[in-house]
C-alpha cells in the first residue's frame, strides 16, 4: 500500500528532478503536463533506470525522439556522423541526473537504496511499464520547445506500506540551514 | 582589778586558743584536701589504666584493620589481574573476529563482480532479443508477402472461373493462414518489446539491489573500522 501523500511526494520529486534536468533552449524552466499514458513518437528510444531498496523498486523511463529531432536542443553542434552515439550519451546522462536526484531525495526516508545504470531500449516497450507489478504510476510530458518534447514515466512497486511527505521548498530550506552552519 | 587582771591574763590565752583552733581548722582542711587529692589520684590511675587498655585495644584493632586492608588489597589486585587477563583475552578474541569480519567484508566486495556479470548477461540477453526482433521483422515481411501472394491467387482463381474454384479454396485458405501468421507475428513483436522491458527491469533490479547491498557493506565496514580502532586502544586500569 502506498499513501496518497507518498504518491504526491513522488510526483513532486519526479517533477522537480525533470525540471532540474531539462531546460528550454532559452534556459527557462520547462513545462510539465500529466499524461494518462506515455505516448512516445515513432522511432523513439527510452532510457530506463531503477532505484531499488529491500522494500520497493522504482522504475523511471524517459522517452527521447529520434536523434536529429532531439540533438538540436540536447547537444547543439554535435556531428551528424556520431549523432546516434551522442544521443545515447545524452540519454544516459540526463537519465542519470534525473534518477540520481530522485534517489538522493528518497534516500532521506529510506536508509538503503541503490540505483542502476541507465539502459536504452525501444520506446515501444514503454506501454508495458504498467504491466509490470506496481502500486503507483504516473506519466508526464516535458515540453522543451515547440519541436521537442520528452515523455517521462515513473512506476513504483512497494512490498511494505509506504508513507512519507516531501516538498522541494522544505528540503531547500533545510539545505540552506546546513550550509549556514 | 582582779577581773581586769584576769581578762588581761586570759586575753593572750584566748588568742592562743583561737590561733590553735584556726590552725586545727586549717590542718583539718588540709587533711581533707589531702584526702581528696589522694582520692583523685586513684581515679587518675584508674583512668590511666583504662586509657592504656583502650590504647592497646585500638592498636590491636588498627593492626587487625591493616591486616584486613592488606588482605583486601591483595585480593583486589588478584581480581583486577584476573579481570585484566580476561579482558585481554576478550580483546584478543575480538581482534581475531575483527580480522575475520574484515576478510569477510573484503570478500563481500567481490560480489560486485557478480553484479557486473549479471549486467553482462543482461546485455547478452537484450542482444539476443534484438536478434529475435530482427528475425520476427523478417518473418513479418514474409507473411506480408504471403498475404499478397494469397490475394493474387484468389484473384487468379476468380478469373479462372469454375475451373479455378478448387484453386480459389486453397488460395482463401492461404489468405486465412497468412492473416493468422501476420497476427501472430505482431503479437510476437509486442511480446518481444514487453520481454525487453521485463529483462531490463529485472536485471536493473539486481544491479540496483546489488548497489544497495554494497552501500550497506560500506556502512558495515565503517562501523567495523571504528570498533577495531576502539579495541586497539590499550587497556587501562584506574
Amino acid at each position: 500500500m502506498i499513501s496518497a501523500s507518498a504518491c504526491e511526494s513522488l510526483d513532486r520529486m519526479f517533477m522537480h528532478s525533470l525540471q532540474s534536468t531539462f531546460t528550454t533552449p532559452e534556459g527557462e524552466r520547462v513545462a510539465l503536463t500529466r499524461l494518462a499514458q506515455s505516448l512516445p513518437d515513432a522511432g523513439a528510444q527510452m532510457v530506463v533506470l531503477m532505484i531499488a531498496s529491500h522494500t520497493f523498486r522504482l522504475v523511471m523511463a524517459l522517452h527521447f525522439p529520434q536523434a536529429d529531432d532531439a540533438l538540436h536542443i540536447l547537444a547543439p553542434g554535435s556531428q551528424a556522423a556520431e549523432a546516434s552515439q551522442v544521443l545515447r550519451d545524452q540519454m544516459s546522462e540526463r537519465g542519470n541526473m534525473c534518477c540520481g536526484m530522485v534517489n538522493r531525495e528518497i534516500g532521506r526516508f529510506f536508509a538503503h537504496t541503490g540505483m542502476s545504470t541507465p539502459h536504452i531500449i525501444d520506446s515501444r516497450s514503454g506501454p508495458f511499464m504498467t504491466a509490470l507489478p506496481h502500486a503507483y504510476a504516473s506519466h508526464w510530458r516535458v515540453t522543451i520547445d515547440a519541436r521537442l518534447h520528452i515523455d517521462a514515466s515513473l512506476c513504483m512497486h512497494n512490498r511494505t506500506p509506504m508513507d512519507f511527505e516531501w516538498h522541494a521548498d522544505a528540503q531547500q530550506e533545510v539545505t540552506g540551514e546546513l550550509e549556514f552552519f | 582589778m582582779f577581773v581586769a587582771g584576769l581578762l588581761l591574763a586570759g586575753l593572750p590565752l584566748w588568742f592562743l586558743v583561737w590561733r590553735l583552733k584556726n590552725q586545727l581548722r586549717s590542718c583539718r582542711a588540709q587533711a581533707a584536701a589531702l584526702r581528696s587529692e589522694c582520692h583523685s589520684a586513684d581515679e587518675c590511675d584508674a583512668l590511666r589504666a583504662e586509657i592504656d587498655g583502650l590504647r592497646a585495644a585500638g592498636q590491636a584493632a588498627a593492626t587487625e584493620w591493616q591486616a584486613r586492608t592488606s588482605a583486601l588489597a591483595a585480593e583486589h589486585d588478584q581480581a583486577l589481574q584476573s579481570v585484566m587477563r580476561q579482558a585481554s583475552e576478550v580483546v584478543g578474541a575480538s581482534q581475531d573476529s575483527a580480522h575475520e569480519v574484515a576478510g569477510a567484508i573484503r570478500d563481500l566486495y567481490g560480489i560486485e563482480m557478480t553484479f557486473e556479470r549479471w549486467h553482462a548477461d543482461m546485455t547478452v540477453l537484450l542482444a539476443h532479443n534484438r536478434g529475435m526482433h530482427a528475425k520476427n521483422e523478417e518473418f513479418s515481411l514474409i507473411v506480408r508477402q504471403m498475404v499478397m501472394v494469397a490475394l493474387n491467387a484468389s484473384i487468379e482463381s476468380a478469373r479462372a472461373g469454375a475451373s479455378g474454384r478448387g484453386f480459389g479454396i486453397v488460395a482463401n485458405e492461404m489468405r486465412s493462414l497468412s492473416a493468422r501468421a501476420e497476427a501472430l507475428s505482431m503479437d510476437y513483436r509486442r511480446t518481444l518489446y514487453e520481454n525487453d522491458l521485463i529483462t531490463t527491469t529485472t536485471f536493473q533490479d539486481m544491479q540496483a539491489g546489488g548497489r544497495m547491498i554494497l552501500g550497506a557493506v560500506r556502512g558495515l565496514e565503517l562501523t567495523h573500522r571504528k570498533g577495531t580502532e576502539a579495541t586497539a586502544l590499550p587497556l587501562e586500569c584506574a
